[in-house]
């Protein structure tokens, strides 16, 4: 399902968008490989942590690189107050009393999160050197590469069923197609330490989804955690505009 | 009436929620379609 998720992601770039990439430099190309490796290790290594751990726990430590990025990278003790905000309300999302961690699981997931921190970096860097959205399809159809040996046989398998290409091209819009694209667009224009809070919204997303479509019962705590994801990314977002806009790709030098 | 100066500084904002609704949606999905249960699956921290 994963590989095919990137393989359908990458042919879907590479005909919408049709990246020139007779012209790209050599830091372009690297750029776009390292986004590639860090995407399919993220989702790789997540899929891997939850073959052998509790969900919660492996999208809270999956979190961990991405706000550390945002803790390295401050400047201001009102970032640190942010990111610290969103970092407590992921913890208190995910750990819950008698859940048994598996160490293994809990590596797998701070690996996931370290790719998670690389993904970061690598979009922003993907959307300062290279135009448009092009560098997403060279970025996914890399990381189609590196899952083929794990994804080749269930791929071939899928592919022999006509009937399910509608609903895994579905599938391969909504989850990578979309949003990706999305991302690199807002990395170009906000700081990768605020993003890295914004991200945080990804659990408690999921933790409303749950409420509202599957109505599920939320306790005390994850109510606290979304309160206080969600303060920590209105404060990020109104503090990361009070520093003048970049106004040239060639100006950002923070990413 | 929103102002040029709010509209820049909430629409990263909320492309990125555009963004975590999508790949919501696509974890949801997956999991009706294909019973797939990824790392965003839409009941991650509820069971």
């Amino acid at each position: 399902m994963l590989f095919l998720r990137l393989a359908i992601a990458a042919l879907v770039f590479a005909v919408v968008v049709r990246p020139r990439v007779r012209s790209w430099t050599a830091p372009a190309w690297r750029s776009t490989a390292l986004l590639g490796v860090f995407s399919a290790g993220l989702n790789m290594l997540s899929y891997l942590a939850l073959s052998i751990a509790p969900q919660g726990i492996v999208v809270t430590a999956s979190f961990v690189g991405p706000l550390m990025l945002s803790l390295v990278q401050t400047r201001r003790p009102a970032d640190l107050l942010w990111a610290l905000m969103a970092a407590t309300g992921v913890v208190l999302l995910g750990l819950r009393a008698g859940v048994d961690i598996p160490l293994p699981g809990l590596l797998l997931a701070l690996a996931a999160g370290a790719c998670g921190a690389g993904y970061i970096v690598y979009s922003a860097r993907v959307g300062t050197v290279v135009p448009g959205l092009g560098g997403l399809a060279v970025s996914f159809a890399v990381g189609a590469l590196m899952l083929l040996p794990f994804g080749a046989a269930g791929a071939g398998e899928a592919l022999r069923r006509p009937e399910l290409i509608p609903g895994l091209v579905t599938v391969a819009a909504l989850s990578s197609v979309v949003p990706y694209a999305l991302e690199l667009i807002v990395l170009r224009h906000l700081p990768t330490r605020v993003f890295g809070v914004l991200m945080s919204l990804q659990p408690a997303a999921a933790a409303i989804a749950g409420l509202l479509i599957l109505h599920q019962h939320l306790e005390p705590a994850p109510i606290a955690a979304l309160v206080l994801v969600t303060v920590a990314s209105i404060g990020v977002t109104r503090h990361s505009f009070r520093e003048p806009l970049p106004t040239t790709p060639s100006s950002r030098p923070t990413r | 009436m929103l102002s040029v100066a709010a509209m820049k500084k909430t629409t990263p904002a909320l492309l990125v929620m555009l963004s975590v609704a999508c790949a919501q949606a696509g974890a949801a999905t997956a999991r009706i379609l294909f019973n797939d249960v990824g790392p965003s699956g839409v009941c991650c921290f509820c069971g």
